[in-house]
């Protein structure tokens, strides 16, 4: 891999009058999946809403397949988390996930069958297409944020954003977590997931990049995840077990 | 259902009919639907019309007849009217929208006809003039004989009733004429402090002194504006004013505080004015006639 | 029975009744399917500050003798994008920034309307509406607006959608949600507009928020509960209408017939409300039991 999909460049962001990242950089290559930790506040919601454009960038910049990635919101697809979003609201699974479609179809205009066969496939993939008809509240929390992937699949992103997507989920929809983002990284996406889930972020990442405002750590997974990084990234709330690992105690 | 119902209206009529009625006219059509829209205007239509016409007044007393919206009946008696007698000078703003929603064939009589009508001093919002045109007895005459015309044309068969009505009004007018003449010939002090500005005709016609209204507007539901009042007050204190008269269809609080700061007499509740209209049936403005006898009489007690 | 019959028909002979209850019609449609999206995207408390806003517009438009018309629909046009704009700034409180400007505008509106000496009757008339001395040209302006507002509405229905249910979602997507909010604060005055001659700025807030709350108790899918809204909307309107020709011709009692609506509308959600909380009751204890 060479050209990098995502480029993080001297990220400067300010929020509310306060720096909240300070010169962040990095890059994310097609096929590879960074894990974004470190404690609350560290900055992590911040970084992605950046790459997003819903928040400004007060210098430096972030570039997706070299233009500013405010450009190409179109690839670049947001997975919230599934509690961020309201249970009650009148719409099905079907059209949550067709939501993801919306840019290719533009404005004013209506899905067409390659958007529905999108979104069938979607939801076959995060094992919901029988359930395509329901309410997205009668859903459980897991299955929600299934719905949530499946529209990011649906999109058929260049780059997928992801916030705490294992918060609070049962063991299914880990086990289809892990399965669709390999499966994407497989054709070619790239992965950035912010998380607080060490043993997570082992599994679904080859990289890490670990933030508490600045960036403390930006590497290969293995290598990254050190005692010294997260002591660093957590203060006291990190536990060393042994050289070389530590561990994040209480949340 | 239509058949029962015109089978009991057709044997009422009949009744009615037979029966005959103690003003000596005998209804044997049906009675010819009037429309008026003042109290005033309601009163001639029954004194000219008596058993013959049948009257839909749509103001009813005290009732603003610029603040006015009409309702579904008024509507329908509009619709269903063949003469509907206005004020005019633009006395009820809300009238033609009403006619033309209801699409009513009637004809329409402007009162005001042939009547010489004051200007505005200032003519804000009434350009067409002073519309209490009804304190001049002289106008009442005018506006009766308007009327009669139009009940006449619309009911020929009836033109011997109306125009004996008539002129037996007429006549009163002319004695209640010369009455408020006689009565106010008799005050030294003429000064008149009023509510709105509602009595310039009677003010012309007798001779009176107008100081000022509290409301200088022809419209009761004008705001009172503070440097007007004070300039109010003012006169009142130099001019000597001897009493301040409220109107018995609005609050007299207002007329009260004047009062106090010019200190002069307030003669409010039921010895009030009647500026907009008649009162209702059992007061003392309950007719025409006793409305303009009692104004007078209050005058004069008061400024005598 | 046939008493019951004259109820339904003897009201509409007239012909003002007809083009008032048409009108009545046109509008319990229009706030029916709007409100739908009112309530979605939790604007009713915005709604409130457009009918106020809208309010000196109409007022400036009724002096200067122009149709209201025109002088509510740039009034309406400024607010919406006043409104819009500043809901967005982060650093104001929301409601409370609607509450200044709703109130300022709405002062604005009585200044202008008590500058002409007479003004409590027009005020009446600007705030609740003159449903019975509707013209046939104002109800042809309804019209025009519905058929406006539908089409608006069906050409953005998705991105509606999509800003009312995930508005990050929306903003990540690229999509500019301000164009999305001013279109549809637009709509919601037009609806103000559309509806000031028949009920007043006062009132027309109940119409767009009564139906739509009732209706989201009965059913959660869009377009069942704008179907609902729109059916008790336009049987509101036609009770009240009914309710208030009934009482003025017989009983020679004063109903406004904009008012009588409201309280037939609020008077539906509270059965509906209780109903439904009774049945859940119901099979909560029937589950229990069992």
């Amino acid at each position: 891999m060479n050209e990098p999909l995502l480029h993080v460049d001297h990220l400067t962001v300010a929020y509310d009058r306060q720096i909240v990242v300070h010169d962040m950089t990095m890059q994310v290559s097609a096929g590879e999946s960074v894990a974004l930790i470190g404690p609350n506040g560290a900055g992590k919601s911040t970084f992605i809403k950046s790459v997003l454009g819903l928040v400004p960038i007060h210098s430096g910049s972030v570039q997706v397949l070299g233009r500013p990635s405010v450009d190409m919101r179109r690839h670049i697809a947001y997975v919230p988390q599934h509690d961020h979003l309201d249970p009650q609201f009148p719409i099905t699974v079907q059209q949550v996930v067709m939501m993801g479609r919306y840019r290719t179809i533009g404005w004013m205009h209506r899905p067409k069958r390659q958007d529905r066969d999108a979104a069938r496939a979607a939801l076959q993939q995060v094992g919901l297409a029988n359930r395509a008809g329901d309410s997205f509240g009668s859903l459980s929390g897991g299955q929600r944020q299934r719905v949530l992937i499946a529209r990011a699949i649906a999109q058929d992103a260049k780059l997928l954003l992801l916030d705490e997507p294992f918060n609070g989920v049962d063991s299914t929809t880990q086990d289809v977590l892990l399965e669709v983002l390999s499966s994407l990284r497989a054709g070619g996406a790239a992965v950035v997931m912010a998380t607080h889930d060490l043993s997570v972020a082992h599994l679904a990442c080859g990289h890490a990049c670990v933030l508490n405002r600045h960036l403390v750590a930006f590497g290969p997974i293995g290598t990254t995840l050190g005692s010294d990084a997260l002591v660093a990234a957590y203060g006291h709330q990190a536990v060393v077990l042994a050289e070389g690992t530590a561990m994040i105690h209480a949340h | 259902m239509r058949l029962t119902r015109t089978l009991f209206l057709t044997l009422s009529l009949t009744l009615v009919v037979a029966c005959g009625d103690s003003a000596g006219s005998s209804a044997s059509a049906a009675p010819l639907r009037v429309v008026t829209t003042t109290t005033v205007l309601t009163d001639f239509a029954h004194v000219i019309g008596g058993d013959r016409v049948s009257v839909h007044g749509v103001l009813k007393p005290n009732v603003d007849p610029h603040d006015y919206e009409p309702s579904a009946k008024d509507l329908d008696s509009m619709r269903k009217a063949r003469v509907i007698v206005m004020n005019g000078v633009h006395l009820e703003p809300w009238f033609h929208d009403a006619a033309s929603a209801s699409g009513t064939k009637a004809t329409v009589v402007d009162a005001s006809a042939g009547i010489a009508l004051r200007a505005a001093d200032d003519n804000r919002e009434s350009p067409e003039g002073d519309p209490h045109i009804w304190h001049d007895p002289r106008n009442a005459k005018r506006m009766v004989a308007t009327m009669l015309a139009a009940f006449v044309a619309a009911d020929p068969a009836g033109a011997q009733i109306y125009a004996t009505n008539a002129a037996h009004y007429t006549a009163d007018l002319d004695a209640l004429d010369l009455d408020i003449a006689a009565q106010i010939g008799t005050l030294q002090n003429k000064k008149l402090v009023t509510n709105h500005d509602a009595f310039g005709y009677y003010v012309d016609r007798y001779g009176l002194e107008f100081v000022g209204s509290i409301i200088p507007s022809f419209e009761t539901s004008a705001e009172v504006s503070a440097s007007e009042l004070a300039d109010l007050i003012d006169e009142v204190k130099t001019q000597g004013v001897k009493a301040i008269f409220a109107e018995a269809a609005l609050p007299a609080k207002v007329a009260k505080t004047i009062a106090d700061e010019a200190g002069v007499k307030v003669v409010d509740g039921e010895g009030a004015l009647y500026g907009d209209g008649l009162g209702p049936s059992k007061s003392p403005g309950g007719t025409y006639l006793t409305m303009m006898r009692h104004n007078t009489t209050t005058i004069v007690d008061n400024l005598g | 029975m046939f008493a019951g019959i004259r109820l339904i028909t003897e009201p509409f002979e007239p012909p003002y009744m007809q083009r008032a209850l048409i009108a009545m019609l046109l509008l319990a449609l229009l706030a029916g399917v709007v409100g739908v999206v009112v309530q979605l995207r939790r604007l009713a408390f915005m709604t409130d500050a457009m009918t106020h806003t809208v309010f000196p517009g109409v007022a400036i438009a009724f002096f200067m003798g122009d149709s209201l018309f025109v002088g509510a629909l740039i009034a309406a046009g400024t607010s919406a994008v006043v409104l819009t704009l500043l809901a967005r700034h982060p650093r104001i409180d929301e409601d409370a920034l609607v509450a200044f400007v709703l109130a300022t505008f709405f002062s604005v509106g009585v200044i202008v309307v008590s500058r002409n000496r007479t003004f409590t009757a027009d005020l009446n008339q600007l705030l609740f509406g003159r449903v019975l001395t509707i013209s046939t040209r104002d109800v042809v302006e309804i019209a025009i607006v519905c058929v406006l507002c539908f089409a608006s509405l069906y050409a953005l229905r998705k991105e509606l959608l999509l800003r009312s249910f995930d508005p990050v979602g929306a903003a990540a997507l690229g999509y500019p949600t301000v164009i999305i909010d001013m279109a549809l604060n637009l709509l919601i005055a037009l609806v103000v507009v559309a509806a000031v001659r028949a009920v007043g700025t006062a009132l027309v807030v109940a119409l767009l928020t009564t139906p739509a709350a009732t209706a989201r108790i009965v059913s959660s899918r869009i377009t069942t509960m704008m179907v609902l809204s729109c059916a008790i909307g336009a049987i509101g309107g036609w009770l009240g209408l009914v309710i208030s020709y009934d009482a003025s011709i017989h009983y020679d009692v004063r109903l406004a017939a904009g008012a009588t609506t409201v309280v037939v509308l609020t008077v539906a959600f509270a059965a509906v409300a209780v109903a439904f909380a009774l049945a859940r009751r119901r099979h909560a204890r029937q589950a229990v039991v069992s």
